[in-house]
């Protein structure tokens, strides 16, 4: 039984977006913590 | 024609010499046991082909289903002293190699090395998936289940 | 073995100076923050979410995720990638562990002390030479690889090369304490992802999925097989070391101290989550390998060979920089989680019973120094086996597993089935790893241990009080606020 192509192309593609998330994620979370001055 | 073949046979015979001595100059070979196992159908080879002068040799890696080569597919060609194979169902395979440098006429073939896939068996491996899932739900009940308890507080 | 770098060292060696210049500043900027042992040690213990989680993602993303993940992915295929991605169930699980763990000890310090206050002396000593086993042979593999990947990817010399991602980790850890580390893991984190993404983003823009999917079933079946039984074999044991990993490491527990109340939780679940999909977009350009051609001499640079052979020059410098931080992420951290590790656990412990903060904060920045020179120092001669030693902490971290959180969350955990369970668990582990194979190592290790702490509880139930974790707080309660001495805890023991 071979991984289905649909599933290998979900996993590469959604992987790589959730990654390009994370990116943004950490900046608006941290533009968040920098306006709330809870930065540290 | 006695001396017509004779005529025929000394280049034939320098050229025999010729290749011989290049032969012994480069003489590529496997690297490692001639006999290699993996229970996970990959194996890193390595090949080398000793030579004392000269540019660095290009390399041909050739892998067969049988000893004798019947039916060679060529891997790679280049510089490189190393392939890592994966991916391989259960089998014997043979792997050779064979060197050049420069423009030079190609070495003869290293000895074979054989690699022998003899993958896990399933049923072996489900089981110890199964006992990984079981100990993982475990920790994750104790870790939710204890958080549940002492959240409240 | 292979014949080319993929940057000329002069490039490699500019961009070395240039983020090692970053990185020190930084730290010192930061550093100024860092007022008494609480301010070196843990950052203020007022860490925000956006540090907190960035700070999870960047440490847990070690050389080993953008090297090994698509090492994996060649060597084990989808499986392969679906495995590394397991590990970040141990950030998932540790989430309401470090909101318990602040809560159960608001003036705590390390993982050794809970352990400790908790199950007295025997365990301790028992996790104490784990942790350090774990912590040494961790930092000693992240240096080397340092070194040697940058002497594959750029020249420069393995001496040089990890001479000075060491040195420059120990000075910013040195000037700044736990603020340059979290403040460094935020750039780090970033520059990580975002060069993630990049480098697969362009390798999707160059190949074809449907292609890669049906060339690896052609040339290598195997890693396409949904039943391929060495790679489901790695599946839960890569899962478990890495909850083993997570569970009693000190670089876990000090970022869940460091952490604002309330902030641990989410900071190391948005970590568990940023984290999962690196190995699979880091992992799946090594699958391109064999359509491009590209033959892999070494599995462990599979990963910079092919972005380096599809992305050329700047495809290249991306790599270098990802790698140089994801190495640099996780040596900062251990050598701040080390350093309170042996200051507070062994040194205070052991040596100094009496020595008050300011004095600690001083021996720790001396730790800090002296383990950047000893790793410096197993590291120069090179022993390639060295780095492999990492591989059977496996066993002995996943023995911490149950004594850790059964600790956290069950009062009837008994100290004895705790310390039997490190102890038995560790050994079993190891006799698999050497008489089985790698990949059983730290299942063995968990289940042995798991049966040594339910069966012991079952047994002879303890009754734990949880307010003998603050033995400060419950003798002398001003003790905190006036910032005396620490006593010489012991009262669980």
């Amino acid at each position: 039984m071979i991984f289905p192509l649909g599933f290998f192309e979900f996993l590469v593609y959604g992987g790589v977006a959730l990654t390009a998330f994370g990116a943004v994620l950490v900046i608006v979370l941290l533009l968040r913590d920098l306006k709330e001055g809870k930065l540290w | 024609m006695f001396r017509g073949a004779l005529l025929l046979a000394l280049p034939l015979a320098w050229c025999l010499f010729a290749a011989s001595a290049q032969a012994e100059q480069l003489q590529p070979r496997m690297l490692g046991d001639t006999r290699l196992e993996s229970q996970a159908g990959s194996s890193s080879l390595t090949w080398k082909a000793e030579h004392e002068s000269g540019p660095e040799p290009t390399y041909e890696l050739q892998r067969a289903t049988d000893p004798d080569f019947e039916n060679p597919k060529t891997l790679y060609r280049g510089p490189d002293q190393g392939r890592f194979v994966s991916g391989m169902l259960d089998g014997s395979y043979y792997y050779r190699v064979r060197a050049r440098q420069g423009e030079a006429a190609w070495s003869t073939w290293s000895e074979p090395q054989e690699l022998v896939v003899t993958h896990w068996s399933r049923t072996r491996a489900l089981g110890l998936m199964a006992v990984g899932a079981l100990v993982f739900l475990a920790t994750v009940f104790v870790v939710l289940n204890g958080t549940r308890k002492v959240e409240p507080s | 073995m292979i014949n080319e770098t993929i940057l000329p060292e002069t490039t490699g060696w500019l961009l070395l100076a240039l983020f090692s210049v970053a990185w020190i500043l930084l730290g010192r900027y930061w550093g100024k923050k860092a007022s008494g042992l609480d301010g070196y040690m843990l950052a203020g213990r007022s860490v925000g979410l956006a540090l907190g989680t960035a700070t999870a993602v960047a440490t847990w993303v070690t050389s080993n995720t953008t090297m090994l993940a698509p090492q994996f992915a060649l060597e084990f295929g989808i499986w392969g990638m679906l495995a590394y991605s397991t590990a970040s169930f141990g950030l998932f699980l540790f989430a309401p562990m470090a909101q318990r763990i602040r809560q159960l000890m608001p003036r705590g310090y390390t993982s050794g002390e809970f352990v400790r206050l908790r199950y007295g002396r025997a365990a301790y000593l028992l996790f104490l030479a784990i942790s350090l086993f774990y912590a040494l042979t961790w930092m000693i593999s992240m240096a080397m690889a340092g070194g040697t990947l940058l002497e594959a990817l750029s020249g420069i010399r393995y001496e040089f090369g990890m001479t000075v991602v060491l040195g420059v980790c120990v000075m910013y850890t040195l000037f700044g304490g736990l603020y340059a580390v979290i403040g460094t893991d935020f750039i780090q984190s970033f520059i990580i992802l975002v060069g993630v993404v990049v480098v697969a983003v362009a390798t999707l823009t160059q190949v074809d999925l449907s292609q890669v999917h049906a060339h690896t079933q052609a040339t290598r079946p195997a890693l396409m097989h949904v039943l391929f039984p060495a790679a489901i074999m790695a599946v839960f044991n890569n899962l478990l070391f890495g909850l083993g990993e997570i569970f009693h490491s000190n670089v876990w527990w000090s970022r869940a101290f460091a952490m604002r109340e309330g902030i641990g939780k989410k900071a190391y679940m948005l970590g568990g989550l940023l984290w999962l999909p690196i190995p699979v977009a880091a992992g799946f350009i090594a699958l391109a390998a064999p359509l491009l051609d590209v033959n892999i001499v070494r599995p462990d640079m599979v990963g910079p060979v092919v972005a380096g052979k599809l992305l050329g020059f700047a495809g290249a410098i991306v790599v270098f920089v990802v790698v140089f931080s994801s190495i640099a992420s996780s040596i900062d951290s251990l050598l701040a989680a080390t350093a309170d590790l042996i200051t507070k656990d062994v040194i205070q412990q052991f040596i100094m019973p009496k020595a008050n903060d300011a004095k600690l904060e001083k021996i720790s920045s001396w730790v800090i120094a002296g383990l950047g020179v000893v790793t410096w120092l197993v590291c120069l001669p090179r022993i390639g086996t060295l780095a492999t030693v990492l591989f059977f902490a496996g066993a002995l971290v996943a023995s911490t597993i149950w004594p850790i959180a059964m600790g956290l969350y069950s009062k009837k955990t008994n100290p004895t089935g705790a310390a039997l369970g490190m102890l038995l668990g560790s050994l079993g582990g190891l006799c698999a790893y050497f008489l089985v194979a790698w990949y059983v190592a730290a299942l063995v290790g968990t289940v042995i241990s798991m049966t040594c702490v339910l069966v012991s509880t079952w047994i002879a139930p303890h009754s734990f009080d949880w307010a003998d974790l603050n033995p400060e707080i419950s003798s002398d309660t001003e003790s905190e606020e006036a910032n005396l001495a620490p006593q010489p805890a012991g009262g669980a023991e």
